[in-house]
């Protein structure tokens, strides 16, 4: 029975690795270590962001939780639902409650199908309406998204970048979904498009109350937009903190120099000095904290020991040793 | 003066369809300064930059007008000795995508030391050591080891960095870079920026700097060209730009970045979009979209007239003063 | 819905035609001069093979004659009757011949009822006639008796027994006597003695046949192995290419190697020897043998594209919304994947062509008496200089052949590149 004070989505040790394979046979040779123990929640009606750099996880983790790849480890509750245990049929079923939007504007829509072909395949696989019924819902679709009747019969590589976004998003929520995953939906878009989608994107979870979990890199839309964010590094979460006071108080070190390094729009110069180094390779990353190599507050247990979540303030966690019970920070 | 475009125009295309990548574009670069090109994509920036150093692909690109001044020289009527001499020399370029600007058979040794062997008759061994030291400059750790590494055993950073080194090899005097930054991770596009700042003090470089991030330009340039639809729509320096905007497309621009709204608000957008580069609506590029189109604007494309001291607009609702309002000013620039 | 003057208002899409893929594809392809050349000699070799037995008949279309016991004139329709059951002796080619002659009735028929029920606006009833009038069309065929008619039309109406209207070439492509290895009739040869009685217009061949009568009807041979064997080498190489790309894994690997071992075959010596120990050489074996070895391209082609689509993102969003495997490959990656397939349809037309006259050239292909122009440049082994006319005349149509179809893939292969039809990236 749906709780409505639970939590819709809760992700629980969440760990995807690639295996690396050489040779004529495919041998393993190694793993990427693409997410580790990811625990978060998303809440119905809000919207959670996942944010970090390339190779952090957060793409990953979005399929994987709609269990378009398969996980290694973990486990996904959709309202108190274990996603990984479900069968097909009862997986096909759960599949319109939540859906994805991308991306990319250009691959993520089929050239050869038509925009109402696009966005009626959901209605065609879970729905028995007949076509004028599903015609009809495909018209307040386009409606919904601003794009208008117009829209029918019509091929996306005669729509731009932002409008093929929408088309997307009228896609997505053909099937009525409770829970929209957003990978990157606007990183591609120049920023007066941006807007525009974002804009719609708030304005359909307002009147629709679909949950989101937003993937991003670029932390100024994130701001704007989320109510938690969590913080991804090389496949774990660093922080999850609520919006505000993580773009206030930021307090895993990684978190800090994410925040540091992003310019403003202010002209002047920062004279701030950036992290040093680089992300480490996935496959082989380091062990202990995975910031420590470039952390300015390493100490040695942080090389060594796998790192636990601590909470130093209610509703605010954090993956650092800074932090533990007892230290100033707490 | 170190290096002045006028009149530029680039048209891709022949005939009725051809598509005006660039129109009637100046843009000028003194010694040592950093100047930044904005816009979002379509509107002829990249192909701004390529002209300049006659990088256009011919055909279909052509230009069709202007004239680049480098010194005494027209970069566009030059010969092709004179324009190889410039290239690397004087003039750099660095790319956005790194993983296809430098070339995947050779490795990075091979292709730094072609730059400078290119360009100055030294010895192999000279070259090496010049690179090593470059290599090292820009924050390659081990550079005598990565020499001789692919390009595909570096990271998107390093390569980045890579293309920088080779750039500045000859000591050139300006160093175009279009989006440099644009790929890469937002704390590795930091220790770029700090690079390229540091590299222009030590070696007195001007930059180029062609980008749509509006935040990117603020940080790093001293003067800015905000492009729109193949046109230069407003031109400033950049306090005066991010104080007071004065054209409505950069006032768009930024009233619709997400940091200019408060959380959880609607932001302010431009309504329709930017339009194709075959397609420009006659008059102002932007009238379609204004809102302030008046007639005028749908007939007479506006010139870019001297509106402010040291700004230029091309706008037919902007009005000219001469006095800037100092004070008013000053607290804008920092709201 | 009620939008505030500064929320966004997108423009809508552009007006004007809605443009398909394949609108786009046509529009591309019409600015190409060459291969809309090419295009319009393929339909022109596409008219010669269909209309052959209109072209070149030892039967008139009609024929009146006087019945000598009666008296009375009588009107037949040879021809026509000849059209319904065609003279070949073996199943395959006979068969073939009929399929075209239906084609020949069928596709008009079809072409003119697609036409007129896309007017009268009716159009899916209308579409259904096409059902019946199928059927209708095949009854001649299966009722005429398959037996020749020998009367000697053309000596009757040289003695003035009877008029008819004939074909512009008057001969049968089995048809002998007319003596062996005759020059055309327009060639100065001082080696014959006396006029000639029949104009041939390319020769005769070694067994007294009429060489232009011959190479239009191979015409259909060449067409006919080309396009069939393409279609069985493709719906193969599909098959394997697209299992291997979607399935990935061990699926794959087993594929690939397949598909590796049986590039390893040297085509031709294969096709050869598989030639060489069967029993019957049909058109139907021939077709069978090239196409069961020319997938091995198309497989890999597909494989690749289907590689590159599967990682798409609108196949993740096809299975992100439910879709079954079945649907989401069928759907969604296989249409996509098969753009550059039409591009090697095209070529490898081209090349089974050439390789259905090589077979015949060296004897291994089509059987006689039927006619090809491999098997035409086989008759001049012995001494093409001397018999030239039998060695260029068949020569000329397969390159002609040849480089039209190149042209028309090529044409196709440029028309679909996207790169070629996008604008400057500013």
């Amino acid at each position: 029975m749906p709780d409505p004070d639970r939590p819709l989505v809760e992700v629980r040790g969440l760990t995807k690795h690639f295996p690396v394979r050489r040779g004529l046979f495919g041998r393993v040779v190694g793993q990427v270590h693409a997410v580790d123990e990811a625990s978060f929640t998303v809440p119905r009606r809000g919207t959670v962001a996942l944010v970090g750099e390339s190779g952090c996880g957060k793409t990953t983790t979005g399929r994987t939780l709609l269990r378009l790849l398969s996980a290694t480890s973990g486990t996904v509750l959709f309202d108190g639902v274990d996603l990984f245990e479900e069968k097909p049929k009862r997986l096909r079923a759960l599949r319109k409650r939540m859906q994805m939007i991308f991306q990319d504007p250009y691959a993520s829509l089929n050239p050869r199908m038509s925009v109402d072909d696009t966005i009626e395949e959901g209605l065609r696989i879970h729905t028995r309406l007949s076509p004028p019924e599903r015609r009809a819902r495909v018209d307040e679709l386009l409606d919904l998204v601003e794009l208008g009747a117009a829209a029918r019969g019509r091929y996306p590589h005669e729509f731009s970048g932002g409008q093929r976004q929408r088309i997307g998003i009228a896609r997505a929520l053909a099937t009525d979904p409770d829970f929209l995953v957003c990978d990157e939906p606007v990183s591609a878009l120049d920023v007066s498009i941006q807007a525009q989608i974002l804009n719609l994107l708030m304005d359909l979870q307002a009147r629709l109350g679909i949950a989101l979990l937003f993937i991003a890199h670029d932390l100024a839309v994130v701001r704007h937009l989320a109510d938690r964010v969590v913080v991804m590094y090389l496949g774990h979460v660093m922080e999850d903190t609520p919006a505000q006071a993580l773009f206030e108080e930021p307090l895993h070190p990684y978190t800090q120099a994410l925040l540091a390094a992003v310019p403003e729009p202010r002209p002047g110069r920062r004279h701030r000095a950036p992290v040093k180094g680089e992300i480490p390779s996935p496959v082989h990353p380091p062990p202990g904290c995975r910031f420590h190599t470039r952390c300015p507050h390493v100490m040695d247990r942080c090389r060594r020991d796998p790192i636990p979540v601590y909470e130093p303030r209610p509703g605010r966690k954090v993956k650092c040793v800074l932090y533990r019970e007892g230290s100033p920070d707490h | 003066m170190l290096l002045e475009a006028r009149h530029l125009s680039v048209q891709f295309g022949e005939g009725p369809a051809a598509a005006r990548a660039v129109n009637d574009v100046s843009l000028s670069i003194d010694a040592g300064e950093a100047v930044g090109l904005v816009g979002e994509s379509g509107c002829g920036k990249s192909v701004t930059g390529l002209s300049l150093m006659r990088l256009v692909e011919s055909p279909p690109g052509r230009i069709t007008a202007g004239e680049v001044r480098l010194g005494d020289r027209d970069l566009l009527r030059a010969s092709d000795r004179e324009l190889r001499a410039v290239r690397g020399q004087e003039i750099a370029m660095v790319f956005q995508e790194p993983m296809t600007s430098l070339n995947p058979v050779l490795t990075i040794g091979d292709q730094l030391t072609e730059a400078i062997l290119l360009h100055e008759r030294v010895a192999p061994e000279e070259a090496w050591t010049r690179s090593v030291a470059m290599l090292g400059e820009v924050g390659i750790p081990e550079p005598e080891d990565r020499m001789l590494q692919y390009p595909h055993e570096l990271s998107g950073g390093m390569k980045q960095r890579a293309m920088i080194a080779m750039g500045l090899l000859c000591r050139p005097k300006l160093l175009i870079a279009d989006e440099p930054t644009t790929a890469l991770d937002v704390t590795v596009q930091a220790q770029i920026l700090e690079l390229l700042r540091s590299l222009r003090e030590r070696y007195r470089m001007a930059l180029l700097l062609i980008t749509h991030d509006l935040a990117v330009v603020a940080e790093t340039v001293e003067r800015v060209y905000v492009m729109y639809a193949s046109r230069i729509a407003e031109h400033a320096r950049v306090e005066d730009l991010f104080g007071e905007p004065l054209h409505p497309y950069t006032r768009g621009l930024f009233a619709c970045l997400p940091g200019r709204g408060r959380p959880g608000e609607r932001l302010q957008v431009i309504p329709g979009r930017v339009p194709d580069p075959g397609h420009h609506p006659t008059g102002c590029r932007f009238h379609p979209r204004c809102p302030l189109a008046q007639e005028v604007c749908t007939r007479v494309d506006p010139p870019l007239e001297l509106k402010r001291p040291e700004r230029l607009v091309a706008c037919h609702m902007v009005a000219r003063e001469d006095a800037p309002a100092d004070a008013a000013r000053e607290d804008r620039a920092h709201a | 819905m009620n939008r505030s003057v500064e929320s966004s208002a997108p423009t809508p899409p552009p007006p004007g035609p809605r443009r398909g893929y394949w609108a786009g594809v046509w529009r591309q392809f019409r600015r190409n001069r060459a291969a809309v050349v090419g295009l319009a000699c393929v339909m022109g070799l596409f008219a010669v093979a269909f209309l052959a037995p209109l072209l070149a008949n030892r039967y008139p279309f009609v024929w009146t004659a006087s019945d000598p016991e009666t008296g009375r004139t009588v009107t037949s329709f040879p021809l026509v009757r000849q059209f319904f059951a065609p003279p070949e002796k073996v199943v395959p080619e006979r068969v073939l011949e009929m399929t075209y002659n239906y084609l020949l009735l069928f596709l008009p028929c079809a072409g003119l009822v697609w036409w007129a029920s896309s007017r009268l606006g009716a159009w899916r009833q209308g579409r259904w006639l096409l059902a019946p009038v199928g059927v209708l069309l095949l009854l001649p065929f299966v009722l005429v008796q398959p037996r020749l008619d020998p009367t000697p039309y053309r000596r009757l109406a040289a003695q003035d027994q009877g008029q008819g209207v004939f074909p512009p070439v008057p001969y049968g492509p089995f048809e002998q006597g007319f003596g062996n290895r005759i020059p055309p009739t327009w060639w100065d040869d001082e080696s014959l003695e006396g006029a000639r009685d029949t104009y041939h217009l390319l020769g005769t061949d070694n067994a007294g046949r009429d060489v232009f009568v011959r190479v239009i009807h191979g015409a259909r041979v060449s067409l006919a192995v080309g396009i069939v064997s393409v279609f069985i080498a493709t719906a193969i190489g599909i098959l394997i290419g697209a299992t291997a790309g979607y399935f990935g894994g061990c699926v794959d690997l087993l594929l690939s190697r397949l598909i590796e071992i049986m590039i390893c075959f040297p085509t031709f010596f294969l096709i050869l020897t598989i030639i060489a120990v069967m029993e019957q050489r049909s058109i139907l074996n021939i077709m069978l043998v090239i196409g069961v070895t020319a997938w091995t391209g198309v497989a890999r082609l597909v494989r690749g594209e289907v590689l590159k689509q599967r990682s798409l993102d609108y196949v993740t969003a096809s299975v992100a919304l439910g879709a079954r495997s079945s649907r989401t490959i069928f759907r969604h990656v296989l249409p996509n994947s098969l753009a550059p397939v039409f591009v090697s349809m095209t070529f490898g037309i081209a090349s089974s062509i050439l390789l259905e006259s090589g077979l015949s050239f060296l004897g291994f292909g089509v059987d006689i008496p039927t006619a090809s122009w491999g098997e035409l440049l086989n008759q001049a082994r012995e001494a093409p200089a001397v018999y030239w006319w039998l060695a260029l005349f068949p020569g000329l149509p397969i390159f002609f052949t040849v480089t039209i179809y190149n042209l028309v893939g090529e044409g196709l292969r440029d028309a679909m590149d996207p790169r070629l039809r996008m604008g400057p990236a500013a």
